[in-house]
């Protein structure tokens, strides 16, 4: 691969790395306490409007919307629009649970997500197996972001492809490791705030550089109208896609809206106004985001076509070249565009790293381990495992790139929200019904998980289209809510 | 103190526009060789946006003024 990358970018950008290592310096100088609930949660405060909103933007739009999202639009073409939907959804689907979540989280200090559950049931069981299913998924997600981390650092240097991801990886996760260190949740959400900006700037820089480029999407369609090879991207999608755009509505919206760091965030605003505002805002930012991640997809299909499966996520690396290579201006706006990729990638991956620490720290170590332990033991037992889990995820990441049996980043999506969406009558009906117990809960979500692992790869299940989390829930439901019922009428 | 009637974020009614509009925007009933553009994009693609955008607003409005402030989540099981 060719550099357009010279000196003065890479020293915009390591001194971009540098500011967030220096917030997360005054992250720490300003925490009043080692408590965890200061450290996971930014202290009894609470964040406010413009902070939560940029931290939610940064978190949820991650390395996956910009790489990912673009590269699934390449491949399938105007049918990945499904993906503006989807992210709606998710914003929609709050409307079920954050009014009641965060009035509960404010009254009784909830640091880890599954706090909730330990209060609503107190059902260990129960708490071990949402815990695993969250760090899990977390774990997924981080593991993408690193994966992409990576691969963001192969598309734009000249060096060996391999040497180039496992610097990349390496160089980017201990930035993130640092900061986050240093300062826990406010290091988090201040350096969001940097990244949710550049990120925001990163979109728009990006749709008027495809355009300016490659032409408006009315130039794109019809050239790709005009080829029997590409005139399948602008076609409605058949039977089939449309009932996995229907399952993509469905288990994004109720799985996304279960993203552990996001329940962490609905824990940490300030007040029920400053997260209704938060979430008014939020829910039309697919429209300028994951929308701009579409057309630069389908814009790249009509002139760089032919890459197929892991290769079209580095679509856009593919595309920052070519814009790079014909002017400047455009040079420059590609460098800040990588700045924002990076912050896309470290955002989400800082937050799925701190969420997953709290959680084996609070619910792991804290429970099971040394239960005696005190903060200062508790802050040092969470600093090993932030270590120790973004080396190992970091290897498994390595590993996975040099094997070259290398995984979409949309099937590690896929995964994540299968895993996910078990959570749902735990967290959602648990809510708002009273009658629903821990040990159905428990039962039904295990079965909904065995249910959803083992339909994974079940060739009948991609055949209807629909993802195997779908008839994990059916039965997670079916003994949730009838053992419940079952156990009230034997109690009567 | 205001006289509007607080619509509950469980509402049967608010869900069913909701559902109605992603249905919409479902593209299942096109037909498969559509390849008519409005504004360069294909016609059922700007439906689909449409109807996000609207159900967008539906979010936002609900999110804005129906948002429970008063009602006392439920705590612990019966």
């Amino acid at each position: 691969m060719d550099i357009p990358f010279g000196t003065g970018a890479f020293v915009f950008i390591a001194l971009y790395l540098v500011s967030l290592i220096v917030i997360g310096w005054f992250s720490m100088r300003s925490r009043k306490s080692r408590s965890m609930h200061e450290f996971y949660l930014g202290g009894s405060s609470g964040i406010g409007f413009i902070a939560l909103l940029f931290t939610l933007y940064a978190t949820q739009y991650s390395g996956n919307t910009l790489l990912g999202f673009s590269g699934r639009a390449y491949s399938i073409g105007y049918a990945w629009t499904v993906s503006v939907v989807f992210m709606t959804a998710i914003v929609i689907c709050y409307l079920l649970f954050a009014p009641q979540l965060h009035k509960l989280a404010r009254k009784h200090s909830f640091v880890t997500p599954t706090d909730f559950l330990k209060h609503r049931y107190g059902f260990k069981p129960l708490n071990h197996l949402a815990t695993l299913i969250m760090v899990a998924a977390l774990g997924n997600y981080f593991l993408a972001q690193l994966t992409a981390m990576g691969r963001a650092a192969q598309g734009l240097t000249n060096m060996n492809p391999e040497k180039a991801f496992i610097y990349g990886v390496i160089g980017l996760a201990t930035i993130m490791l640092i900061y986050e260190t240093m300062g826990g949740f406010k290091a988090v959400v201040w350096t969001d705030v940097i990244q949710g900006f550049v990120l925001a700037i990163g979109f728009l820089v990006l749709i008027v550089l495809v355009f300016k480029q490659y032409g408006f999407p009315s130039t794109t369609s019809l050239k790709l109208l005009a080829s029997e090879e590409t005139r399948s991207h602008i076609l409605p999608p058949d039977a089939q896609s449309c009932r996995k755009w229907i399952s993509y509505t469905l288990i994004f919206g109720l799985g996304g809206s279960l993203y552990p760091q996001a329940i962490q965030r609905i824990y940490a605003a300030r007040s029920s106004a400053t997260l209704k505002k938060s979430l008014a805002v939020m829910v039309f930012l697919p429209l300028t985001t994951a929308l701009i991640a579409v057309l630069v997809g389908v814009t790249a299909v009509a002139h760089f076509p032919g890459l197929e499966g892991a290769q079209a996520d580095r679509i856009l690396a593919i595309i920052m070249k070519d814009i790079s290579a014909h002017s400047v201006i455009g040079y420059g706006l590609v460098v800040l565009l990588f700045a924002a990729i990076l912050g896309a990638l470290m955002s989400t991956a800082d937050s799925c790293l701190l969420t997953t620490t709290s959680m084996l720290t609070k619910d792991v170590y804290q429970t099971v381990i040394s239960k005696n332990a005190d903060e200062r033991q508790l802050a040092r037992a969470g600093n090993i495992i932030s270590w120790t889990l973004v080396f190992l995820l970091a290897g498994v990441a390595i590993w996975l790139n040099q094997k070259g049996g290398k995984p979409t980043l949309i099937r590690l999506l896929d995964m994540k929200f299968d895993m996910l969406l078990q959570l749902v009558p735990a967290f959602m009906i648990g809510l708002h019904w009273k009658g629903l117990r821990g040990k159905p809960a428990f039962f039904g979500m295990l079965a909904g998980l065995i249910i959803s692992l083992a339909l994974f790869n079940a060739s009948w299940v991609k055949e209807i289209g629909f993802h195997a989390g779908h008839y994990g829930l059916l039965f997670n439901l079916s003994i949730s809510i009838g053992g419940s019922l079952y156990m009230k009428r034997s109690e009567a | 103190m205001s006289s509007r009637k607080s619509i509950s974020c469980l509402s049967p009614r608010v869900w069913l526009v909701f559902v109605i509009l992603f249905a919409i925007g479902t593209p299942f009933y096109w037909h498969p060789d559509d390849s008519r553009l409005v504004f360069g994009l294909p016609v059922w693609v700007v439906v689909t946006l449409t109807t996000t955008f609207l159900a967008a607003c539906l979010a936002a409005w609900m999110f804005l003024n129906h948002w429970p402030e008063g009602e006392e989540p439920t705590d612990k099981t019966e």
